[in-house]
């Protein structure tokens, strides 16, 4: 074979490769942890636009709660406040000697729940000032989530991983899960909990990205599981972080880490984005809490927002 | 005979005179100063008047996991190794440290792992519970495990420089390069910043077979 050929072939076999360049090989830098097409939402799924927004008149609002009066609770630290859904003034505050707040409810009848690390205060309705600490639930005991209908209070107790059952003056009438019922899985203290007082409540199994529907008895009726970082999924090691219901009975649902806050059917299908993570700076999740008319209102750190559907929006 | 005896005699007769005497004194005293001071300046840096030695560390509160760890450091790979404060882990299936971040198989095959050197053993303890081990020979610093724990996960991941490896260079190449000055000098006797359960905000919270 003469030199002529080889130098041939070589340059046959460097054209080759420059040709194949683009297509072979792997152009992501594996030392780069890429996130950006997590945080990317079509726009399409928005369903929902930001109407109204205001400053909350406590110094470290935390956690959310709305009554069927149309009445806003919002805790932080030691103390809290009610003011209106349409009138943003403070009607009344409140305060209490407990733990700091992990967590609040507000019952059909106005009074308000406030799981405080491992006790819950109990607010009356129409006196504010007057504060009752029940029974600490013991030394380990964290509740992250509350909720509550006439009769009963549940408290979702983060750290031993069982959901509380109380009547409203504060007996404890059971626990969940039952004993041949699978157990919760809650990595960290998120662990919510929401009713509408019609006989059933849901909880939030969060290490399984599961949302489960229980009778007021604690029967298992339903439950579903979306986990995923995309946009119809549960993102993260754990979520949803705060959950709540729509008028219609879907579930609306906050997550942290991933923070965005979405719409799924009681069946678990996804139905709409509310506010995708550009518009929830920071990895915390939002306390969510929704109104007889279906707004959504989210606590965003020191402001309320307000969410209300598109009247143009169609399912794509 | 006598002139070559002479001439050999004659260097030494003068080199011992008192002049030179108490100039090799002078240069020996000299130069035994400039040696104590160099020894003092060479010396490793202690904590002010304590005589106690101190070491390089890494601040994980204020680590921005930008990599720079992993190529900074005199030593390939580097003495900044990831460690794990299993008080805080949650011990996830779905470990954000591990996998990758939209990975959608929960399984150990490369393609779904975040550390490009395979330094993480995840094994199976009870469902849905995992536990991860960072295998420190293989680890290199580069953070991502770091990185992705701390965004999506409950940050038990964190980057410490090992000090069974660590050369305690006077001028640390990493603590030159970190942009968020994360790197200082801590007591020898306490080398290591830990992230326990103190920290922990469920200290209960952890499958009943895991690592303690």
């Amino acid at each position: 074979m003469t030199r002529g050929r080889y130098g041939l072939y070589i340059s046959k076999m460097l054209l080759l490769m420059a040709l194949c360049a683009p297509f072979v090989g792997c152009d992501e830098d594996v030392f780069v942890y890429d996130t950006s097409k997590l945080y990317a939402v079509d726009p399409a799924l928005i369903a929902y636009r930001e109407t109204d927004s205001w400053p909350v008149a406590l110094p470290a609002p935390a956690y959310l709660g709305i009554g069927t009066n149309g009445c806003l609770v919002m805790v932080g630290g030691q103390q809290g406040i009610v003011c209106s859904t349409h009138q943003r003034q403070t009607q009344k505050t409140f305060s209490w000697q407990a733990p700091a707040a992990t967590a609040v409810a507000v019952a059909p009848d106005g009074r308000i729940f406030v799981g405080a690390s491992n006790c819950i205060v109990s607010v009356s309705a129409s006196t504010p000032n007057v504060v009752n600490v029940w029974t600490s639930l013991g030394e380990n005991a964290r509740i992250a989530g509350i909720a509550a209908d006439a009769n009963n209070v549940w408290a979702c107790d983060a750290a031993q991983r069982t959901v509380w059952r109380f009547d409203t003056d504060g007996r404890l009438l059971g626990q969940l899960p039952a004993p041949r019922q699978a157990a919760f899985v809650v990595p960290s203290p998120s662990f919510p909990v929401a009713t509408r007082g019609d006989g059933f409540f849901w909880v939030a199994n969060p290490g399984r990205h599961e949302l489960r529907l229980y009778a007021t008895d604690g029967a298992l009726r339903s439950a579903w599981s979306c986990q995923g970082m995309m946009t119809p999924g549960l993102s993260g090691c754990c979520n949803p972080a705060y959950v709540a219901l729509l008028p219609d009975g879907n579930l609306v649902t906050s997550e942290k880490k991933l923070p965005r806050i979405k719409i799924y059917g009681t069946n678990g299908t996804f139905r709409c984005v509310v506010a995708p993570p550009s518009s929830l700076p920071g990895g915390e999740g939002r306390p969510v809490a929704v109104d007889a008319d279906g707004r959504i209102f989210v606590l965003d750190g020191l402001r309320m927002r307000v969410f209300e559907k598109k009247q143009e929006w169609k399912s794509p | 005979m006598k002139e070559s005896s002479r001439m050999d005699d004659t260097p030494q007769a003068q080199g011992v005179t008192r002049r030179s005497m108490l100039g090799w004194l002078a240069r020996g005293a000299i130069a035994a100063c400039v040696a104590l001071v160099a020894g003092r300046a060479v010396r490793r840096p202690s904590a002010a008047g304590s005589g106690t030695r101190m070491v390089w560390q890494l601040d994980p509160a204020k680590c921005t996991q930008c990599g720079r760890c992993a190529t900074s450091c005199v030593l390939q790979p580097s003495a900044v190794k990831c460690v794990h404060a299993f008080a805080m882990c949650g011990y996830c299936k779905r470990c954000f440290g591990f996998f990758q971040p939209d990975s959608q198989q929960l399984d150990e095959a490369a393609e779904n792992q975040l550390c490009p050197t395979d330094a993480i053993r995840r094994t199976y303890i009870e469902d849905p519970y995992f536990e991860y081990h960072i295998e420190e020979a293989r680890c290199m610093g580069c953070a991502l495990c770091v990185k992705g724990c701390g965004t999506f996960g409950n940050g038990s991941l964190f980057l410490q420089v090992r000090h069974d490896r660590c050369l305690n260079c006077n001028e640390c190449r990493i603590a030159q390069a970190c942009p968020a000055h994360a790197f200082m000098r801590v007591p020898a006797d306490t080398p290591y910043f830990l992230k326990d359960s103190e920290h922990n905000p469920m200290p209960a919270n952890r499958p009943a077979k895991a690592h303690v």
